[in-house]
């Protein structure tokens, strides 16, 4: 009898930790209707293979890189491990994470984010740290990231964070429970649409453009991990015409570049070379590149990249062959699919693009 | 036993329901502070238009008329768009709360125009003390001031000399 009791106590509480799981992962966001950007740091999780070259950061890197074109011109193999606003101790923690599953021969990390050195935003917080699986890099991440209205029980128990949902739920968000829909390419993130740059602003004046202290402890992290693991670290700042780069900032990383022997990369002051024209080859007015744009931007990184290091061309290897030609038919039926939204509705409506209207 | 079973199944279901029945913002938007002309806050004034931090921006714009230059900035990820208008001798910035613009700042660009209570950029730090007071936070080359959800910040050259003024809306 008491054996019988005992047995019903433990059903009864571990059905209950699995109601509450169930429950939890119905109310999570699924990015699966728009703001996609959501779901990508989880898609790292999905690769079946390593990488030669990771990118860290935020939009700058997976919107305007595509691995696909790497793949099919040099043979390279990529992977995008950005998100939305990704903040400089996000993207260390990120390469810590990386290099427990991977040691890739190259990691590119874009600089943007050195102007941040507080947290930002709980909304950009949970698209880059909910994706990311449970690790001490998690943990060390969600510490350094929360702004004062957070805490961790909600990032350790997200149904508290994300109870308030159920009056927003969808077909998708029990289709995409267990796993999210697929929408990127090895982390980066495709719009074939076009809206050409006009006349951008010159940043403000800023009372400080030192970057924090804070941020620099985070370089030093990135450059004495990559070290101690023999990967070879590469700075870049992407071509995106704004948010505005001050030659203040320029002059800071060109310094710290040099003093640390890290190879440092302005694409802005390349893109007459990279044969970029912002009246086709963006998507939002020069903030990021469309595909257009990032097929020429990663097909003039990737010739530096053999220049400058002795990365194997694998596209004679069978196994690889195989999964980036599955990669590169899921690439070219998201073009056309992109393509034909285009024609049909004048806007990327499944794309999370907004309609355009006259006044536009 | 079977009663102990839909007991402890109700119980289950219960605590699970409960979970989803208290209200709270979702992780998606921000609150747009909301402050009418007659709360306390720094105005900035150009002609007749009153520009109030954190305002609807839909007849302040009116009011100011046509821009001499326009920008928008899609926002990572989010649904939103920051707008930058530029006038003579100042510009405007936005932000957006579901789908609504509010006023976010006004940068002066050069000293054609000035503060309400008359300071312009080039004039001496000595100058905005004086007007403004000395309840204020200041960095090596900063003065704010801050009053209701609004700021009024002054970057100095060299710590003496304005080279920029902004107004700045405190957003929740």
């Amino acid at each position: 009898m008491k054996r019988k009791k005992r047995i019903i106590g433990i059903v009864a509480v571990l059905l209950c930790i699995a109601s509450l799981y169930l429950v939890q992962k119905l109310l999570m966001p699924k990015y699966s209707a728009d703001i996609f950007e959501g779901a990508l740091i989880e898609d790292y999780y999905n690769e079946t293979t390593e990488h030669q070259v990771v990118f860290i950061g935020d939009c700058e890197v997976y919107e305007n890189f595509s691995p696909i074109t790497l793949w099919e011109e040099y043979g390279i193999t990529s992977y995008i491990r950005g998100s939305a606003q990704q903040l400089i101790w996000q993207s260390y923690y990120l390469m810590e994470e990386t290099l427990s599953y991977e040691k890739p021969d190259v990691i590119v990390f874009n600089v943007l984010s050195m102007q941040y050195g507080e947290p930002q935003n709980e909304a950009y917080n949970r698209m880059t740290l909910d994706g990311m699986k449970w690790s001490g890099s998690k943990i060390k991440s969600i510490f350094d990231s929360m702004t004062e209205e957070e805490s961790f029980v909600e990032y350790l128990f997200p149904l508290f964070r994300y109870h308030s949902r159920w009056s927003e739920l969808t077909a998708d968000d029990v289709t995409y429970m267990f796993s999210k829909k697929r929408m990127f390419h090895s982390g980066y993130l495709m719009r074939v649409d076009k809206k050409a740059a006009g006349s951008v602003p010159e940043g403000k004046i800023l009372d400080n453009y030192q970057f924090d202290d804070s941020c620099y402890e985070y370089l030093d992290k990135m450059v004495a991990l990559c070290e101690e693991q023999d990967v070879q670290l590469v700075f870049i700042k992407a071509p995106s015409l704004y948010p505005y780069w001050y030659d203040e900032w320029e002059a800071q990383i060109e310094s710290y570049a040099k003093e640390k022997g890290v190879p440092y990369v302005n694409y802005l002051e390349e893109i007459e070379e990279i044969g970029l024209d912002f009246s086709q080859d963006t998507y939002d007015g020069g903030l990021h590149l469309n595909l257009s744009g990032a097929e020429k931007l990663t097909r003039y990184f990737g010739n530096w990249l053999k220049e400058n290091y002795d990365l194997t061309d694998y596209r004679e290897n069978e196994e690889l062959a195989k999964i980036w030609s599955e990669k590169k038919d899921f690439y070219d039926e998201m073009k056309e699919d992109q393509y034909r939204e285009l024609d049909e509705f004048g806007y990327l409506k499944s794309y999370g693009a907004r309609e355009v209207t006259n006044e536009d | 036993m079977k009663n102990k079973i839909i007991l402890i199944l109700t119980a289950i279901l219960a605590m699970s329901l409960m979970m989803t029945g208290c209200g709270s913002n979702t992780a998606d938007s921000q609150e747009a502070s909301s402050q009418s002309a007659g709360e306390a806050g720094f105005i900035f004034e150009s002609g007749d238009t009153k520009v109030v931090m954190n305002a609807e921006t839909t007849d302040i714009l009116e009011s100011l008329g046509k821009e001499t230059d326009y920008f928008e900035a899609e926002s990572c990820a989010f649904k939103g768009i920051d707008k930058t208008y530029t006038y003579s001798g100042f510009r405007l910035y936005t932000y957006p709360v579901d789908e609504v613009d509010y006023v976010l700042s006004v940068e002066f660009m050069d000293d054609s125009v000035s503060t309400t209570e008359g300071l312009s950029i080039g004039d001496t730090k000595e100058k905005v003390i004086e007007t403004y007071g000395e309840d204020y936070e200041d960095s090596e080359s900063s003065i704010i001031y801050t009053k209701g959800k609004s700021q009024l910040k002054f970057i100095l050259d060299s710590g003496e000399v304005i080279s920029s003024i902004e107004y700045l809306a405190v957003t929740d």
